[in-house]
């Protein structure tokens, strides 16, 4: 009876085993959804360390808050919910006070200044898990740049837990205007990403339009009416000298942007009442034509790798996007849905086009994937146009125009989910913004 | 039909039978093979001029006895015992866990230390980054200052920092422990002292000390099978030592005897070591994991006691501020839940992840994780009476559902 014992044996074990093996196994739950609701935040005001730095450490606080908020991811919980403050930038975190007013997230920081200098330190807590969220920085600057400091200090909360790049240390150039609608003056100004800190460029003796910011920051291209006609100028932005970019005679030139590279300018060239798209090597002014087609070409914009371009052209008939290799070649349309589409641009991410869309009588600001596919129409009204990326691939800023005599143009902002539009305070009326990128 | 008929067809479909399986469910037991010994067949007087030219048997009976002692292990084949000796636990898998102190957390495995014990190194911003505001943005105010060096604090914290934490998995050679009784060690809980680790460990592996406990009882009764087989070798011994002083030949039958004897005992012992063995077996796999019988049990939770968590823990779940590559990323995590429903915040750590780069799947495990921290602040909705089936969760947060299109 051996052999049988052992069979019995044998399969009792495994039985066994397996009973142990599924028993050892944890329950497996798929989370397949959530909510998508800001994450609520506290920032208490900065310690000052020293007698110079009070209301700087408040104010570099509040910028960090308004840069946070103004996402629309967070939502800050009010100074006066607090159940604990702030002590010391080494002091203990009262993780349960936080945690009982419904805090995730806990930035704490504090200033010190002396003469000039200024010196900012912060830390983030997640509050929920009672642990830091990496480590502390430190930035140092000088009074005048304290604004920029809090940007810092907010993008890298911002980095920290959404775990993309942030946007809030940069800046747009737009067209400021003043006057009546019919005799509207026009400059080039440029302002923090949040309309402080202005700057004009130029002055209102001609009408400038477009500006677009290079790679790095340090030159702007834009179109200005000097000559009567359209003309290409780009600007150093040190020293804020300009010169035209490229005169032929006898034809305009307009809607120009720079290469990733730089170094390439791509624009609009009319010549005999046909717009074509050129490419010029901004060193040599070299000038190679793209396009050849009858109709218009124009709003050029490359891919972040430099590989491809995306334009507007009627060639069908209405007024469509397509893409084309950046060096030359036949195009091919990738918006396919009712409505006419214009002003493509092309998302530091590389992944969305960002373009204008008119349809059923409104203008819309939407976005798309490289090819055409998910289409989605971020805002609606009367006039919206020319949307411009944020550093980070998240944000959109749009020009959008009330209708009416009295209308005037505004700058938006708008998440590529479509919430949190709002707009951006600038000192005049405003249009086509574009964004630089991010500071270094 | 006939029935001589029948009962020869019977007859040979059991003869058929027979022949087929008789051999395997009638074999005989692996009795130990006999030992043949050539006898050589001596006259009465070569025997007496033998028995007269040997020296003095009986003197050296006493100190022969051991000698012979060696035969019957030489005639029993050393894998008739083993068996029953083998599957004996090593007491060594309820020892080992708990003298191993590396698997117990140390203080310091929080990798960043409480501001106020340990300040956070405050780091200087890097030109590989964009922690410095520089001056490239000529169009701006006066860009920040260079930032100074690194307070001293963030040196004397970054060793802190900079040690993370590593989960101490004991290695396979420091602990014979069944796997299943190493589990609970691999998870890392800031929480148990040391010395607590003792008495933590038999609690959390619950189905070993099971199956030891049987093992156990068949070393016990294997020892006890032993016993007895040495006071029957002595007594068969002592019976063969006085047959050999007799007549050699009588010795001879004697010997005989014995083995046949032990073999029967040896016989006994296995069977009934394997017949414990497998009682414990059934006993095991029909008890499931309840182990010492003090952990609740019961059947494992309904499909709507699996949806009430997911809900509950999908309201948690905040995805407001991933980014749209986490979106893209199904993450799964693991998390030890305590009698009292609540996750042992301490164990809640990421398995694996799919779908994307570790960042972003970072960021995915971040919000998980405090979902289920919050979540599980009251206690989880999960009964009671089936801590069994939740106490060890794995769940996959899977956010690519709720992605832009």
């Amino acid at each position: 009876m051996r052999p049988i014992r052992h069979l019995i044996a044998a399969l009792a074990l495994g039985l066994a085993g397996l009973t142990s093996a599924a028993q050892a196994e944890p329950l497996r739950i798929l989370i397949d959804g959530g909510v998508i609701e800001p994450m609520p935040f506290a920032v208490p005001d900065f310690v000052a360390e020293n007698n110079g730095a009070g209301d700087l450490a408040r104010d570099l606080s509040r910028v960090v808050a308004s840069d946070l908020t103004g996402t629309g991811l967070f939502r800050e919980v009010p100074a006066d919910a607090f159940i604990s403050g702030v002590s010391g930038f080494d002091a203990p975190v009262a993780y349960n006070d936080w945690q009982a007013i419904n805090v995730q997230a806990l930035v704490t920081g504090a200033v010190s200044a002396s003469g000039d200098k200024v010196v900012v330190k912060f830390r983030l807590f997640d509050i929920v898990s009672g642990q830091p969220l990496g480590d502390g920085l430190q930035f140092a600057g000088s009074k005048k740049s304290w604004r920029r400091m809090a940007h810092k200090v907010a993008d890298a909360v911002y980095s920290r837990i959404t775990g993309e790049g942030g946007y809030f240390d940069s800046r747009v150039v737009y067209v400021s205007e003043s006057g009546a609608k019919d005799a509207r003056q026009k400059r080039l100004a440029v302002m923090d990403y949040d309309g402080a800190n202005v700057s004009y460029l130029t002055d209102s003796a001609e009408i400038v339009l477009a500006p677009r910011f290079s790679p790095n920051g340090d030159r702007i291209l834009f179109t200005s009416y000097a000559t009567g006609f359209p003309r290409i100028y780009v600007m150093d932005t040190a020293s804020l000298k300009v010169r035209v970019l490229d005169e032929q005679p006898g034809t305009m030139t307009f809607a120009p942007r720079f290469a990733p590279d730089g170094q390439t300018v791509v624009f609009s060239l009319e010549k005999d009442g046909n717009a074509d798209i050129y490419a010029m090597d901004i060193t040599s002014g070299s000038v190679r034509q793209l396009t050849n087609a009858p109709s218009i070409e124009t709003a050029p914009s490359f891919s972040p790798d430099g590989s491809q371009i995306v334009f507007e052209s009627d060639r069908s008939g209405s007024q469509q996007i397509y893409v084309m290799s950046a060096g030359g070649g036949e195009p091919t349309r990738i918006s396919s849905g009712k409505g006419k589409y214009g002003t493509p641009v092309w998302s530091p991410r590389g992944d969305l086009i960002a373009f204008t869309k008119i349809g059923d009588g409104k203008f819309h600001i939407g976005v798309f994937r490289t090819d055409g596919s998910e289409e989605r129409l971020l805002t609606s009204s009367f006039l919206d146009e020319g949307p411009t990326w944020a550093p980070n691939g998240r944000v959109v800023m749009f020009t959008r125009e009330t209708s009416g005599a009295g209308g005037s143009a505004t700058l938006w902002s708008v998440d590529i989910s479509g919430r949190n539009a709002h707009q951006v305070p600038t000192e005049t009326a405003a249009s086509d913004p574009a964004w630089s990128p991010l500071l270094p | 039909m006939n029935k001589g008929v029948i009962i020869s067809g019977v007859g040979h479909i059991a003869l058929i039978l027979w022949a087929i399986l008789g051999g395997w469910l009638f074999a005989a037991q692996d009795v130990p093979e006999i030992q043949v010994t050539e006898v050589q067949v001596l006259s009465v007087a070569e025997f007496d001029a033998l028995t007269s030219a040997a020296p003095a048997v009986s003197d050296q009976a006493p100190d022969a006895a051991t000698p012979p002692e060696a035969t019957p292990t030489e005639t029993t084949p050393p894998t008739e015992t083993a068996p029953a000796v083998e599957p004996l636990p090593d007491p060594a898998p309820d020892l080992t866990l708990p003298e191993d102190p590396q698997p117990q957390p140390d203080p310091v495995q929080d990798p960043i230390a409480p501001p106020a014990d340990v300040p956070q190194p405050i780091q200087v911003p890097r030109s590989t980054k964009q922690p410095k505001p520089r001056p490239a943005d000529k169009i701006s105010d006066a860009p920040p200052e260079k930032a100074p060096d690194t307070p001293k604090t963030a040196d004397e914290a970054k060793p802190a920092v900079t040690d993370s934490p590593t989960p101490v998995v004991p290695k396979p050679e420091d602990t014979p422990a069944k796997p299943e009784a190493t589990a609970p060690v691999v998870t890392p809980d800031p929480e148990p002292a040391p010395e607590d680790a003792p008495s933590l460990a038999p609690t959390a592996s619950k189905r070993p000390q099971s199956r030891a406990k049987a093992e156990a009882k068949a070393k016990d009764e294997a020892d006890k099978q032993a016993a007895e087989k040495a006071a029957q070798n002595a007594a068969v011994q002592e019976a063969k030592d006085k047959a050999a002083a007799e007549k050699a030949a009588k010795a001879q039958a004697d010997q005989d005897a014995k083995d046949k004897a032990k073999a029967e005992q040896d016989a006994n012992a296995q069977a009934k070591a394997e017949q414990d063995a497998v009682d414990a077996a059934l006993k095991a796999a029909t008890e499931g994991d309840s182990g010492n019988g003090n952990g609740p049990t019961g059947p494992p939770m309904s499909g709507g006691e699996i949806e009430g968590l997911r809900a509950a823990i999908k309201k948690c779940w905040n995805l407001g501020t991933l980014s749209s590559a986490a979106m893209e990323v199904k993450v799964t995590v693991r998390v030890d839940v305590g009698e009292d429903r609540r996750p042992v915040s301490g164990s809640i750590r990421m398995t694996g992840f799919d779908g994307g780069e570790e960042g972003a799947a970072n960021q995915v495990f971040e919000a998980a994780r405090r979902a289920i921290i919050r979540c599980g602040k009251d206690g989880l909705p999960l009964p009671a009476e089936k801590y069994d089936s939740w106490k060890d969760l794995e769940l996959v947060f899977d956010p690519t559902g709720m992605r832009l299109r």
